[in-house]
């Protein structure tokens, strides 16, 4: 990709994003801390205090708004990993300017998935038992159990992401570190780990991520379908399917990917790098975005077309409850459109290389796969075998509260991982670049 | 007494021949220094270029995590039979989804622990660098006996460098 | 070294029995007469002073979370004036291959050597699997930590804990009678009588339309009425094997051919 930009350019402009801030961005920072501890923190203390009752969960219906957000953020962060070690091994060019954002937003995404763990516990001061390690307890926990399986992948996925990004980051860190001061030169020189550039470093360096790139895409595959499995492995009709593993990796690479192009276009907007991050990289995110929505469709309307086949009485009334129910049936009418209807713009050339069609795009994108986790579990557990025992499920205001305190914890976490550490790679940058040659750039 | 000697290169393709022409002299150590990596072009300055170290502390460490996993799934719940579900006590699907995870988790890690052994960070005593060799600088560092130092220094500036820096060996 | 992998693969085999008990002690079960009941939930009257169960109110009770381990479900079939009603006390069916055991992350409910599906309060951190995966709903969680007004903090069974908020829990087939009978008759050196141990709803219907028993013991009531052809079982097709047996309804003409259990 040819730039008309220098590495010194490169680099001035990543130091001017991360130490330079301007009142306003300070502004909104504490405008958007101050939603996420008011809207997520203060509600989840008094719930721990009072009780999971004060949540709309009943009878029936015990997985409900927490579990909708868990899955969620689980999604939102696999499409980092995408972009990070996928496009890497197919040697995609244009990943190069954004992978480090989505890097971070896979991190920031797991931490709020492991959050939502913690708010749906009963007894969340006893949280670590799910842990197995030599305790005077003397109880290990169940293998059996897909909550088991969520505690690995999910570990196993943060450790390895924490890793990758921090791993990819030495060089950058190494070069910044004599232009920045005070705490941030004591961090990056901490953290840099003496790094030179050497040969032999580089050369590890580039063999050590192609392997880390290698083992991350069968574990992010891997930590959804786990994910799923947490309602396919049980007996509730409208979950018990095989074809959720599959779907929802797809989901959450494609709901992912929407979330990658919100970012960066923020990112764009608020720091001016439009050099950077150019219409060609929206174009091809475009294609990336239309590709996942027809296969998220497909898996859709598979799922629900053998549903329907089956014609077991339990899954039929799964099937009305969720298409023609007015409560339900209007959410899956916008999924549908969102999902499915609004990228099919993204055909169209001048939709994809526009920054403000993506980003609206993506916003109905968003809200289209946050309302298919709603649909999926709401529509579900509600109307379980025993038609006494069935009840609807209204969520209380505590779960809608935590639940727009997760987008506001999250921007806040984003907001000062930009102002830490470099958000666009400069080594990548810099290979995008060229290496300066007598002739002027190659 | 051995110096060090580095010189700056705006340019990657002086640097290279800078650094092929003091070959010649007997010198003792010599290392390029870049922001970026410089696979291809380097190929004949860099002897280690066709090794690939990393991939056995991958290999072990994946299969360390496998067996670990596998023995962990099966191991503890034999500790501990509680039976739970009609199932037995050793359940073969849950065991092979633990130990692939455990398989990945060990092999993110030895990777990294071979990436920090390998490519020898951490320095223990201060190295010789420059700042802008991060920057947009490309470098060659030599370790020479003090008496080649003129001739070397005298390539490296016929060579095209921008700066040179000598540095003393505090060993 | 070929005999020391036998002898380990042997000793391996015992753990991939599945359920890894070859026989239970007990089996304890339950035989529900559904022609005898006549929907008067004295059993969950019964059930309630009996286990320490809280009165949640009202409002809590309109979003379904009343706390009966054991509840009448009514099914009204016809229009009128030919309506019947159908009373099914349900109730946990102590599944033998049970959907709860297997989603609980910390051994919190697990099957022990009665053949009883039991839940370890202490254990419990309210991950809510095991509620969702039940087919029957019979699991009930402590959304809050109830408080017993004076008088009726005094009405608490001793032999039960109160359980805190944030843990599940579920019938138990009054668990501590049931321990009680196998002490007491321990102590006297013989074996559990029939009929001497009864759990609370058992042991307060009216009409006679529970009883309760040990299926290994032949000579027991529960094992002639298992054997009944009115005999079936909730939902069945999802194979995990309850020990509450249901006997049908006879309908107009004597027979409960045409009386059809759920069908998947």
């Amino acid at each position: 990709m040819k730039h008309h930009l220098t590495y010194k350019g490169v680099h001035e402009d990543v130091l001017r994003m991360i130490t330079r801030t301007g009142p306003a961005y300070y502004v909104v920072l504490v405008i958007v801390l101050f939603c996420a501890i008011a809207l997520y923190f203060l509600p989840w203390f008094y719930q721990i205090h009072t009780g999971q009752g004060v949540t709309g969960l009943n009878s029936p219906s015990y997985w409900g708004l927490y579990l909708v957000n868990f899955i969620f953020w689980v999604g939102v962060a696999h499409a980092g990993t995408l972009i990070s070690a996928m496009l890497y091994i197919t040697e995609t060019p244009w990943r190069r300017a954004i992978h480090r954002s989505a890097e971070a937003m896979t991190l920031f995404a797991l931490l709020m998935a492991v959050s939502f763990i913690l708010v749906h516990m009963g007894r969340v001061w006893n949280f670590y038992w799910v842990f197995p390690y030599p305790n005077q307890r003397t109880l290990w926990t169940s293998f059996i159990s897909p909550l088991m399986f969520d505690v690995f992948a999910i570990n196993t996925y943060f450790i390895s992401s924490l890793i990758f990004l921090y791993f990819g980051m030495i060089p950058d860190m190494a070069s910044l570190q004599h232009r920045v001061t005070g705490w941030r030169k004591r961090l990056y020189t901490a953290l840099s780990l003496g790094w030179r550039g050497t040969g032999r470093e580089w050369h590890i360096w580039g063999k050590a991520y192609m392997l880390f790139s290698v083992l991350i895409i069968p574990l992010v595959v891997s930590v959804h379908s786990v994910v799923s499995w947490d309602f396919a492995l049980g007996i509730i009709p409208g979950l018990m399917k095989t074809i959720f593993a599959p779907y929802f990796v797809t989901g959450a690479l494609f709901s992912g990917f929407a979330g990658v192009v919100l970012l960066v276009s923020l990112i764009r907007w608020i720091f001016h790098t439009e050099s950077y991050i150019t219409e060609r990289h929206y174009d091809r995110i475009g294609i990336m975005l239309l590709v996942l929505s027809l296969i998220w469709s497909y898996l859709t309307a598979l799922e629900t077309i053998t549903g329907l086949h089956a014609e077991t009485s339990f899954e039929m009334e799964h099937l009305r409850y969720k298409f023609l129910t007015p409560r339900f049936s209007y959410p899956v009418g916008f999924m549908i459109f969102a999902n499915t209807i609004l990228p099919l713009a993204l055909v169209v050339r001048r939709v994809r290389s526009s920054v403000a069609g993506q980003f609206i795009i993506s916003l109905f994108i968003i809200a289209g796969m946050w309302l298919e986790r709603y649909l999926i579990i709401l529509t579900a557990v509600p109307r379980k075998y025993l038609p006494y025992a069935w009840h609807d499920y209204y969520p209380s205001w505590v779960e809608i509260s935590i639940t727009a305190g997760a987008f506001f914890l999250f921007v806040a976490l984003f907001m000062l991982f930009m102002k830490v550490f470099p958000v666009i790679s400069l080594t990548e940058m810099k290979e995008d670049i060229g290496l300066p040659t007598a002739e002027g750039e190659r | 007494m051995t110096q060090t000697v580095i010189g700056l290169f705006p340019r990657m393709d002086t640097m290279l021949t800078s650094a092929r022409r003091v070959r010649i002299y007997d010198i003792e150590e010599i290392t390029l220094l870049s922001p970026v990596p410089l696979e291809e072009e380097a190929e004949d300055l860099l002897p280690e270029k066709k090794k690939d170290p990393v991939r056995f502390y991958t290999f072990f460490g994946s299969l360390t995590g496998l067996f670990a996993g596998a023995l962990f799934a099966v191991g503890v719940s034999i500790l501990y039979p509680l039976p739970r579900g009609g199932r037995p006590i050793a359940v073969i699907p849950p065991t092979l989804i633990i130990s692939f995870e455990t398989l990945i988790l060990f092999g993110v890690l030895a990777t990294f622990g071979g990436f920090l052994l390998l490519s020898g960070l951490i320095p223990t005593k201060k190295r010789p660098w420059h700042n802008r060799i991060g920057e947009d600088r490309f470098a060659v560092l030599i370790r020479v006996k003090e008496e080649q130092m003129t001739a070397i220094e005298e390539v490296l500036r016929e060579g095209g460098a921008e700066e040179i820096i000598r540095f003393e060996d505090n060993d | 070294m070929g005999k020391l992998l036998e002898r380990l693969l042997e000793r391996f085999h015992i753990y991939r029995i599945p359920g890894y008990y070859g026989k239970y002690d007990h089996q304890w079960t339950i035989v529900i007469d559904l022609d005898q009941c006549d929907g008067c939930e004295a059993c969950v009257i019964a059930c309630h002073a009996e286990n320490n169960l809280p009165i949640v109110g009202e409002k809590e009770c309109a979003n379904n979370r009343a706390f009966n381990w054991i509840r009448i479900e009514r099914y009204v079939e016809g229009e009128y004036p030919d309506v019947r009603v159908k009373f099914i006390p349900v109730l946990c069916q102590q599944c033998g291959r049970a959907r709860c055991e297997v989603g609980c992350p910390t051994y919190a409910t697990y099957h022990n050597q009665d053949g009883l599906n039991v839940q370890v309060y202490n254990r419990c951190i309210g991950t809510f699997t095991c509620a969702s995966y039940c087919p029957y709903d019979v699991r009930h969680f402590n959304w809050f930590s109830y408080q017993w007004d004076t008088p009726l903090d005094q009405q608490l069974n001793p032999d039960l804990t109160v359980r805190e908020k944030g843990v599940m829990e579920k019938c138990t087939f009054c668990i501590q009678r049931i321990r009680d009978g196998k002490e007491r008759a321990k102590d006297e050196g013989r074996g559990v009588r029939d009929g001497e141990i009864l759990p609370a709803c058992v042991q307060t219907c009216p009409t006679g339309a529970m009883t309760f028993g040990d299926l290994n013991d032949p000579e027991s009531r529960v094992s002639r009425l298992a054997k009944d052809p009115r005999r079936y079982r909730l939902f069945e097709d999802l194979n995990t094997e309850p020990s509450v047996i249901y006997l049908k309804r006879v309908m107009e003409g004597g027979s409960s051919k045409d009386e059809a259990p759920f069908n998947l």
